[in-house]
């Protein structure tokens, strides 16, 4: 069968192809990145909880080893999902779409609350949030490679796909997680954006749910106090600020070169969540200024081939699956940066592949075995990817 | 195979305007992704500046704001140690915390009332309201031990306010309370906690010899002025007192047991070195718990032994027998004939048991407690003669132990309104003359101890910053001489053997004079209630100690000192023998 970008068919070369793309390399830099990630990741875990560990549990590698543990079964779920053509999964994405909605209304109404936010099920081991990043990725690439050219169209376009977003998101909203609804929301618009979205529709639906968003944001009564806390941190550092401003001397006391490996933690406590929402910190404190430019760059590097492999995609699909994946990770990362440097107002998003958590290590690796059986299956032929 | 795309999926005979349109999805697709990317390049440019910004540009700033802890340091200056006279602890400060929430911080307040309500000790359901109160700070622990304060700053919640309070605690409860004090929340107090708050709170000590003496000059680690070594307060001065903690605990047992056993309301003990003027315990009851002085009432923080007067009654006859011997208006060989009654200025003097015992020598008088004898000999010394004793005694003013609240006691003289000729009989057993149980104590040190009116003391040394300072004892005076004390001495040993049976102990003899003194009343004395007291020490040859029994108001037959005090005196003495390892007199003497 011919791809749906395949311009010019040559079908006595079909078996040749399918030969190269079995032969096609897959995208190892792009997995090197992602190592070195996950391996400054587990250093920082490491570093950040060993104290924390030996206090709570005895065991000053607790955390370590659980950290390990999610990588190795994450790394598992990349190699699954590397292995497969990408597109098996497009006769899935309306099942997986259906049990995400499914599990998210289950979530509400029976789930665990954990610090004020309803997050987990079964016992506090499954994020159901972390999960729906992804099938709602699959499932907007297969909905709109679909649509092709009629996207542009406000009725096969905007309107369902405002719909749907809006359930997914006012769903996740409700938990409540605003920041992941609002990083779902964005990745998913970005998607639309690439898959040939007219711009004015574009604009002007993006325009609605910024207003949306801002309204909600500065209703709920602790995003209030966050902004407070975002505008002077350290006016409110004994109350709101606290955070954000224990983590802002973190991050000045670390300076170009840092202060080492292990330093940050010689009172338990000081910087709160500082192995899972603002371990960038303690990287800065302990490797300074050039650690938090490694990982950018990385980031940024993992970013560019991410791209790359959507640009040079074999079909819309792929392309839009490779964008979503790329978009979500340097989202979510550049989120984290920014509100660790208080660049926007505090909210808790944990680093791709650095930060601890179980759910969002394997969500993020399982997204880059999907990255990677995209860059698998490039297109043949340069000019046929470009034509 | 895979069907997607279907509106552009190319027929066979694809037709070029279809191929077209599909060429130019492909491209704006792959335009906008590397739009996508230059927006992500300039995203994460911006980050880097910040991460610059706040790490090197701003640097200084930020780290200006960093004692910025959670739980802040306390705003009161540490006190220094109160010590017994071997090293032990009696009072320290010791770290409380305050807690408090904001509210409006707490995400989950069921799980978090859940988690700290064990640890607080408040039900679950009353924490909650107290966690969703829409306050922005909420009290909900006061004075929490050290754990649970640092078990809360350790959990990672920003909602928690924790403030420490310094609190003065005293380890061994209610032990020497009088002497001690305490100090409220805002460092105001009595005892010794409020006379030397200065030195407590490490002001500069001024040591000059005569009355004070180096010991060491080091900043030290560590200081030995007993069996117990300790470490110095760093920013305060530690005070050794005198008190023994074990005497003194020997002596509030006794004098508790004592008031139960006899009925009396309240009573005193008082143990001194009469060497040097050591009190080695003061004990009063009742007392009061420094930890817990809130609902007590305040008059019972005064120190009874130092600032409450009363009759000695015939525990003071020791004195006028000093003075007229010292003074040699009677010979140590005089006779009285005891007639029972006797005049003096124009009052007729009685016995207790208002009879006679004939022809009386010294020992006699003091044995048998004669009011006549007494009275009789003081009209050998004369009123002149006898107010220069008194005064050279030390009555009528502060000891000088140290404490403000001291009483000075009550001397009447001719020509102030309350003199009466009579008073110089009455006077002579201890009527109408009103002295504290420190003064009296003292002055009978002073007719035992070779003369010499020793100030009584409570601190024997003080550690300033590691740097040891010594007071030395300090004599004020020498009311009789040596030979007088010394006959004294024996004179008391054998006359307490004559009749006060209920104070002498197995294996030691001991020395000492009981006194009854009737309570006065306005226009008289009371009937019933009398001040039962015993002064007393050990061994004869060579006191280690006085002990002042008082008891007040003891019931029954128990109100004569020889009844009830005497004993107890006994009790404590035998303890106090042995704790002071005083080996028995004939094995001391024998060894000579």
């Amino acid at each position: 069968m011919a791809h749906a970008t395949a311009v010019k068919p040559q079908p006595e070369r079909h078996r040749a192809r399918r030969a190269l793309w079995q032969e096609r390399r897959s995208d190892y830099v792009l997995l090197l990145s992602v190592f070195m990630l996950l391996a400054i990741g587990l250093l920082m875990v490491y570093s950040a909880t060993y104290s924390l560990g030996y206090y709570n549990f005895g065991d000053s590698m607790f955390y370590l080893k659980r950290q390990a543990l999610w990588a190795l079964v994450g790394l598992g779920a990349m190699t699954v999902a590397w292995r497969i053509d990408y597109r098996v999964w497009q006769r899935y994405t309306i099942p997986f779409m259906a049990t995400t909605l499914f599990m998210l209304v289950v979530l509400l109404v029976l789930g665990r609350s954990r610090f004020g936010a309803t997050r987990w099920l079964l016992n506090g081991s499954v994020q159901p949030s972390e999960f729906a990043k992804l099938t709602v990725i699959l499932y907007i690439a297969h909905w709109a490679s679909s649509k092709g050219e009629r996207i542009r169209d406000v009725r096969v376009g905007l309107i369902p796909f405002a719909v749907l977003l809006g359930i997914i998101c006012g769903l996740i909203l409700l938990q409540p997680d605003f920041s992941t609804s609002l990083l779902i929301g964005t990745t998913a618009g970005i998607m639309f954006f690439v898959a040939g979205a007219d711009l004015k529709q574009f604009l002007s639906g993006g325009a609605i749910a910024v207003t949306t968003l801002y309204v909600i944001a500065t209703r709920a009564g602790y995003r209030s106090a966050r902004l407070q806390a975002f505008r002077d941190p350290f006016a409110y550092a004994d109350s709101v600020g606290y955070q954000i401003s224990q983590t802002l001397i973190a991050l000045a006391s670390g300076g170009i070169f840092g202060q080492g490996l292990g330093t940050s933690r010689g009172d338990v406590g000081i910087l709160p969540a500082g192995h899972t929402d603002v371990i960038f910190a303690i990287l800065g404190q302990e490797m300074g200024l050039v650690a938090g430019l490694l990982v950018l760059g990385l980031f940024l590097f993992f970013g560019y081939r991410g791209y790359r492999i959507a640009a040079t995609a074999p079909d819309g699909f792929g392309a839009l699956l490779a964008c979503g994946i790329t978009t979500w990770i340097l989202l979510q990362a550049a989120v984290n940066v920014a509100v660790v440097t208080n660049t926007v107002p505090f909210t808790g998003i944990p680093l791709p592949f650095i930060s601890f958590g179980g759910s969002a290590l394997v969500t993020a690796l399982a997204g880059v075995g999907l990255l990677l059986s995209v860059s698998r299956s490039e297109a043949m032929d340069d000019d046929e990817a470009s034509a | 195979m895979f069907r997607y795309e279907r509106w552009h999926r190319p027929s066979r005979d694809a037709d070029e305007t279809d191929r077209e349109r599909l060429a130019a999805l492909v491209l704006t697709r792959q335009r906008r992704i590397y739009v996508m990317l230059a927006v992500m390049a300039g995203v994460f440019a911006v980050l880097a500046w910040r991460l610059f910004y706040w790490q090197v540009l701003e640097r200084d700033t930020v780290l200006a704001m960093r004692p910025l802890t959670r739980v802040q340091p306390a705003e009161q200056a540490p006190r220094g140690t109160i010590r017994d006279r071997n090293g032990y602890l009696l009072a320290i400060d010791t770290t409380r915390y305050n807690i408090g929430v904001s509210p409006n911080l707490i995400s989950d307040p069921e799980a978090l009332a859940a988690e700290i309500a064990p640890l607080i000790g408040r039900s679950e359901d009353e924490l909650k309201t107290l966690l969703t109160r829409d306050d922005p700070y909420v009290r909900i622990a006061s004075m929490a031990p050290y754990t649970v304060g640092h078990t809360l700053a350790n959990m990672e919640t920003p909602a928690f306010v924790i403030e420490p309070v310094i609190l003065r605690s005293h380890p061994n409860g209610t032990l020497a309370a009088h002497v001690l004090g305490f100090v409220n929340l805002d460092r105001q107090g009595y005892g010794l906690e409020r006379t030397f708050a200065d030195w407590l709170e490490g002001s500069a000590i001024v040591c000059e010899p005569p009355t004070c003496r180096v010991v060491s000059d080091v900043v030290a680690e560590e200081v030995k002025l007993g069996p117990r070594v300790f470490m110095p307060t760093r920013d305060g001065v530690d005070l050794v007192l005198t008190i023994d903690r074990t005497i003194q605990f020997m002596a509030e047992q006794e004098l508790q047991a004592a008031i139960e056993l006899y009925g009396a309301e309240s009573g005193t003990i008082l143990v001194l070195d009469p060497k040097s003027g050591d009190v080695l315990a003061m004990a009063n009851w009742p007392t009061y718990d420094p930890d817990n002085y809130a609902n007590v009432p305040s008059e019972r923080f005064i120190n009874p032994a130092i600032s409450e007067q009363y009759e000695p009654g015939s525990t003071f006859k020791v004195i006028t027998v000093a003075s007229a011997l010292d003074a040699e208006a009677i010979a140590p060989d005089m006779v009285f004939n005891d007639t029972g009654a006797i005049e003096v200025g124009g009052r007729i003097i009685k016995n207790w048991d208002e009879k006679g015992r004939g022809i009386v020598n010294l020992r006699q008088i003091l044995g048998y407690s004669l009011n006549t004898a007494t009275a009789w000999i003081n009209t050998q010394l004369g009123v002149e003669r006898f107010l220069a004793y008194v005064d050279a005694f030390g009555f009528g003013k502060p000891t000088g132990i140290g404490m403000p609240e001291e009483a000075a006691g009550t001397v009447k003289r001719p020509g102030d309104g309350l003199w009466h000729p009579s008073d110089l009989g009455t006077n002579a057993f201890g009527q109408g003359i009103a002295v504290t149980p420190i003064q009296m104590v003292r002055a009978f040190a002073a007719v035992i101890n070779g003369g010499n009116l020793v100030r009584p003391r409570l601190i024997r040394a003080v550690v300033d910053h590691g740097r040891i300072l010594e007071f030395e004892p300090q004599v004020d005076g020498h009311p009789i001489s040596p030979f007088t004390a010394h006959y004294m001495q024996t004179l008391l040993a054998d006359a307490v053997e004559l009749e006060t049976r209920t104070a002498l102990i197995d294996g030691y003899r001991i020395g000492g004079k009981t006194g009854t003194a009737q309570v006065p009343i306005p226009g008289g004395y009371h009937k019933e209630d009398t001040i039962a007291s015993f002064i007393g020490y050990a061994p004869v040859d060579d006191p280690q100690f006085v002990i002042l029994v008082k008891l007040d108001k003891p019931k029954g037959e128990f109100r004569w000192g020889s009844q009830s005090a005497a004993p107890t005196f006994q009790r404590l003495a035998r303890r106090v023998l042995t704790y002071l390892n005083i080996p028995p007199d004939r094995l001391r003497l024998s060894r000579r």
